[in-house]
Formats: C-alpha cells, structure tokens, sequence
C-alpha cells in the first residue's frame, strides 16, 4: 500500500492543519501536543540545524520562533505526498508537504517569507494521529539534486 | 479512449476518489518541482496529454515521449529550480466514481531564491483524471496563466457540470 485509507488521509490532513492553526495563533502549546510526547522536531533552516526532542523542548522552540520573528505569519501547508514509514513500522506514514510562509506585514500588504517542506513521520495514536518526527526544510539543497545545476 | 457511459454524471467524489487525485496532484508537483521525470510520466496514463493553453496558440504534449520532452525542456532552464507548484480550490465536475473525473483547480507556483520567495505564475488546471490500475493518473491535463484566461473565462465559462471526457 503506497497510500493511506481516506480516513486516515482526512486525519493527516486535518493533523498538518491543525498544527498550523496552533503555530500560526500563537498557541504553542497545541502545537507540541501536534507531536508524540517523544516526538521530534528538527529545523534545518537554521545552521548549526536544531532539534527539539520531546514536547517541552518543541514547545520552547516554537515560542522562541514568536519572539523572534512576526506574530503576523500564516503557514500555508500542501501538496501531502505520502510514502511507507522508513522503518515499516506499522499504523506509521512518511508524509512530505510543501509549506510557504505568508507575511502579513500590514492590513493592506502581504508577502511571501519562506517556502520549504515538512518531512514527516506520522503515526496514529490512540483514535487519533500525531507527528513522531519532523524535519523542517527549504527548498534548496538535496531535494533540488536532480536539476543539473542545482543552486548552492 | 471513451469513458463516457449512462453512469457518468456530476456530483461530489466518493472520498476515496477524492484523496487519490489529491495524491495525484501532489505525485505530480512533487515530481516536476524536483526534476524526477519518471515520477512525471507515471502521473499520466501512457497516451496522456499535457496542453499549454495560451490565448496566442496553445502546445500540447501527447503521449510518453512528448511528456517527457516537455518535463525535460522545462526543468532545464536556469530560471525553473526553487519553483513549487501549490494546488488548491479543485471545482469537481462530471464524472463516475472509480473510473474518471473531471476539475478544475487553482495553481500557485512560488520560486524560493536565496532568502527571497516569489510568486511567478498564478492560473488554472483542467483536469481529466482517470483510475489507472490502484491509482489515479491524468488522461488531460490543460493549464493555463490567469491573467491569460481570466477574460476568456468570463466570457466562455467551462461547463464541469455538462463536460464528458473524451470530448476534449
């Protein structure tokens, strides 16, 4: 089965949106609890990357990311491509998604901030779905390996 | 290929048709936005059909080869690399649950450069999506800028609710 059963699909779904709603209102509580309480969060926007493990940890960095950057962000989240967990692990999906940041810098003008994609593991939980791992990338680098000139 | 039949209809997919061709239209972005071209064929039936609609002529791509030129040609050029194709708003029109589907749907595509992302074409796709084996591929599909079709489209609306496949 290289995809999941629609409900288990609608339920990713709605768990990548919920976690941008949580993100995106300032609420990083609901955010981490997006996460298995041993999930992990691994930012490589930043240098050195940065990883969060458990949901304290991943709470911290999403509210260290409000007093670093606007309030004003809305985290558009797409395209979900769905393959096996990487270790065949059972009621688990690898889910890649695009994600672009709009900057809403003033009631009359927005701008794009950033564009990357989220490299998950999720896995259900109970009733419900959560993240195990994320992986917070641009769009540059190895996923760009393809073209024949990749940028640096 | 002619998938019209007496059963063929307008109305809201079955969730499972639903998710396939929105892991169809993920396959498809995914693929061309990183240049695997294999993955691009394998979201078109083998004589699939890609249209470039523009007011002043449009180009079609029709079969394995055609579709690969195009992925191939586009892909090269300097300015593709950092593009992402987001989809989104998908208008379903007629079709029969389990085999084909027509839509409509929104396309957005961003190009990330340095520290800056951008918004570089903005328009529509027009789909023809068939069941292809387990999963869902396109028979036809056409794109289009919206500043391109925007007055066009006004003007002649696509009828999803009358359209049946193989008449494109």
């Amino acid at each position: 089965m290289t995809r999941p059963p629609s409900e288990d699909h609608c339920a990713i779904v709605d768990l990548l949106a919920r976690g941008a709603w949580a993100l995106d209102t300032g609420d990083a509580g609901d955010y981490a609890r997006c996460f298995l309480p041993a999930g992990e969060l691994v930012d490589f926007r930043r240098r050195p990357v940065e990883t969060a493990r458990g949901i304290t940890a991943i709470r911290a960095l999403a509210e260290r990311w409000y007093a670093e950057t606007s309030l004003r962000r809305q985290h558009h989240i797409g395209q979900l491509a769905f393959a096996p967990d990487p270790l065949d692990r059972g009621d688990h999906w690898r889910v890649r998604a695009y994600v672009f940041l709009v900057e809403c810098l003033s009631p009359a003008g927005c701008a794009l901030g950033w564009a990357g994609y989220y490299d998950d593991v999720v896995c259900r939980n109970g009733e419900g779905w959560l993240v195990r791992t994320r992986e917070v990338r641009p769009w540059e680098g190895a996923v760009l390996a393809n073209f024949e000139d990749p940028r640096g | 290929m002619d998938l019209t039949s007496e059963h063929d209809h307008a109305a809201s997919p079955p969730l499972d048709d639903r998710t396939g061709i929105l892991e169809l239209f993920a396959r498809y972005a995914w693929a061309l936005d990183t240049a695997d071209f294999d993955a691009f064929l394998g979201t078109f039936v083998p004589d699939g059909v890609l249209v470039q609609v523009r007011a002043d002529g449009s180009n079609t791509f029709a079969g394995a080869a055609r579709l690969r030129k195009f992925a191939t040609g586009l892909c090269g050029a300097s300015w593709f690399p950092g593009r992402q194709h987001h989809v989104g708003n998908i208008v379903f029109g007629a079709g029969r649950p389990g085999v084909w589907w027509e839509l409509c749907a929104y396309v957005l595509v961003t190009q990330a450069r340095q520290a800056s992302v951008t918004v570089e074409f903005s328009g529509y796709y027009h789909d023809e999506c068939v069941k292809h084996g387990s999963t869902w591929a396109f028979r036809l599909r056409r794109y289009q800028a919206w500043a391109d079709a925007a007055r066009t489209l006004v003007r002649a609306p696509i009828d999803l609710a009358s359209h049946r496949a193989g008449s494109a």
